[in-house]
């Protein structure tokens, strides 16, 4: 009985303890998979949160920028030539750039020459510049019957397309990736500088960013280089169109960001266009809203 | 024969069925902890894969909503252009979908509440391209389901401000040719999770946009959707 006693006890406190060992593995596996899972879900709503108050912040931004470009005064009145306005909003930091719709290249109205400036100062060389104007021009103006049209359309469904040149003047900016011969890359590149509210046939010198200024028939690089400078300097270009024409149009592209303190940041970007305050209307109307950076 | 058997063995039959009974209980608990931890982790992932459901439909939802565009894709009995389209369980408008799907350019987007077989209904999203040269919106695959058990639910829809009076909640966009300026998803889940009341405000103006696009051909040539 005496020499018995130790390996009765032994044996089962073994498995005992190897059970419980086991379910005490098991257990905090599932526990520490469930912490994590609960853990992320906790910073996704913290990051939610702070996604909000940026939100919020580059919204006000938004509207400061408006403002600033309602004033009428010329010392607190914001210049829409693409220069950075910074300010704090709580605890956001808010920058804004307001850029001029009329110193971008309106692709519904711009002369084919302006658009080919603009392809080859984004980067395409001559002849792949002169095509891809043939088909923006292809898209954008009217088809004189169902003949033309189907002609039109054929080298778009050779590519592997199914649809067609529009045969008007393009909705929206982005329709431009449409166009056959846009790639990706070169419409990234000049995203930025092309409008469908300007109007305008070339853009305006004054308020032009650097890409846009370099598409101006007929201007070379130091002339580019010195109204960038003439402007830093806050002084009205020279060229075409100049005066204080460029200073007034009411259609402007606003970028608003807005960069918490612990790096949360948040981007609106609008186009906004000032009705001046008339009667039972809104003093500006948008255009056209995006939030986030991407495409 | 005693000495015997006791080398044999060495335990009493009493001694193996205490043993066993006393493993059977320990096993039946550790069963029972690791079942009811199980249980319990189970049912905290679903919680939590829920919010994640309901936050990235809110999100989704909200920033669609918010950049809607003002593009005609339908046509009235008069030929005016149409950009909105909403009802209580139903509503339509273009926007431009993030990441690489923007590449497609702006799409018609639907977002309904459909019936799901089981009493209640699910929020469905779907997709359709704008053709450029008006050949008609072309789906884009089955629609996404956001929400699924929803036990009941509704849109609303705000129009602008007059200097007279503000705005009121309506549950049909009655007129297209403009687009409201909140629009209201507030769903009951079946669940019992919140569905935080969701308000989006649209931002762009049709009237200030509108004109300019009368004249598009390819749109006119669109056959009216339904």
């Amino acid at each position: 009985m005496n020499a018995r006693r130790p390996i009765v006890t032994a044996r089962p406190r073994g498995v005992a303890l190897l059970v419980v060992m086991w379910a005490l593995t098991l257990l905090s596996i599932m526990l520490g998979g469930y912490a994590m899972l609960a853990r992320t879900e906790g910073m996704q709503a913290r990051y939610q949160f702070a996604q909000t108050q940026a939100h919020y912040a580059a919204e006000a931004g938004m509207v400061r920028a408006t403002y600033g470009l309602l004033d009428v005064q010329p010392q607190t009145h914001w210049i829409a030539d693409g220069r950075t306005y910074a300010f704090k909003y709580e605890n956001a930091t808010v920058k804004i750039n307001v850029i001029d719709e009329g110193g971008k290249v309106d692709i519904n109205a711009a002369r084919p020459e302006v658009l080919a400036g603009l392809f080859r100062a984004a980067g395409l060389d001559d002849g792949q510049a002169k095509a891809l104007v043939q088909r923006v021009v292809e898209w954008r103006n009217f088809s004189t019957g169902p003949g033309d049209a189907d002609e039109r359309s054929q080298p778009y469904h050779a590519a592997g397309l199914d649809y067609g040149p529009r045969g008007g003047p393009f909705t929206s900016t982005e329709e431009m990736q449409l166009v056959l011969g846009m790639t990706p890359a070169l419409y990234a590149r000049i995203a930025d500088v092309i409008t469908i509210w300007s109007g305008r046939d070339t853009p305006d010198p004054n308020t032009a960013p650097p890409l846009a200024l370099a598409a101006i028939p007929n201007i070379d690089p130091q002339q580019v280089a010195a109204i960038l400078a003439a402007r830093q300097n806050g002084q009205q270009a020279v060229g075409p169109g100049q005066g204080l024409a460029g200073m007034q149009g009411v259609t402007h592209s606003i970028r608003s960001e807005a960069i918490l303190a612990d790096g949360t940041h948040a981007v609106l970007n609008a186009t906004i266009r000032l009705q001046g305050v008339r009667f039972g209307a809104q003093p500006y109307a948008v255009l056209r809203w995006k939030e986030g950076d991407g495409e | 024969m005693k000495p015997q058997h006791r080398h044999a063995s060495g335990f009493t039959l009493i001694e193996v069925l205490g043993s066993l009974a006393l493993l059977a209980l320990l096993l039946l608990g550790v069963y029972g902890g690791i079942r009811a931890a199980t249980q319990s982790v189970r049912a905290g992932e679903a919680a939590i894969g829920r919010l994640d459901q309901i936050r990235s439909a809110q999100m989704f939802l909200r920033r669609e909503l918010a950049q809607t565009l003002a593009l005609p894709f339908a046509k009235n009995d008069n030929g005016e252009n149409l950009y909105f389209i909403g009802d209580a369980h139903e509503l339509r408008f273009v926007a431009p979908l993030p990441g690489y799907l923007g590449r497609l350019g702006p799409q018609l987007q639907q977002l309904k509440l459909v019936p799901n077989g089981k009493g209640g209904s699910r929020l469905e999203m779907s997709f359709a391209i704008l053709s450029p040269d008006g050949s008609g919106a072309k789906s884009l695959g089955e629609p996404e389901v956001l929400i699924d058990n929803v036990r009941e639910g509704s849109f609303s829809y705000r129009g602008a401000d007059t200097d007279q009076q503000p705005g009121t909640w309506g549950d049909t966009w009655p007129d297209g040719r403009a687009i409201p300026i909140l629009v209201r998803i507030d769903l009951k889940l079946d669940s019992g999770d919140g569905w935080p009341l969701l308000e989006v405000p649209l931002r762009v103006d049709p009237s200030a946009v509108g004109n300019q696009f009368n004249v598009l051909r390819g749109l006119n040539r669109g056959q009216v959707l339904r």
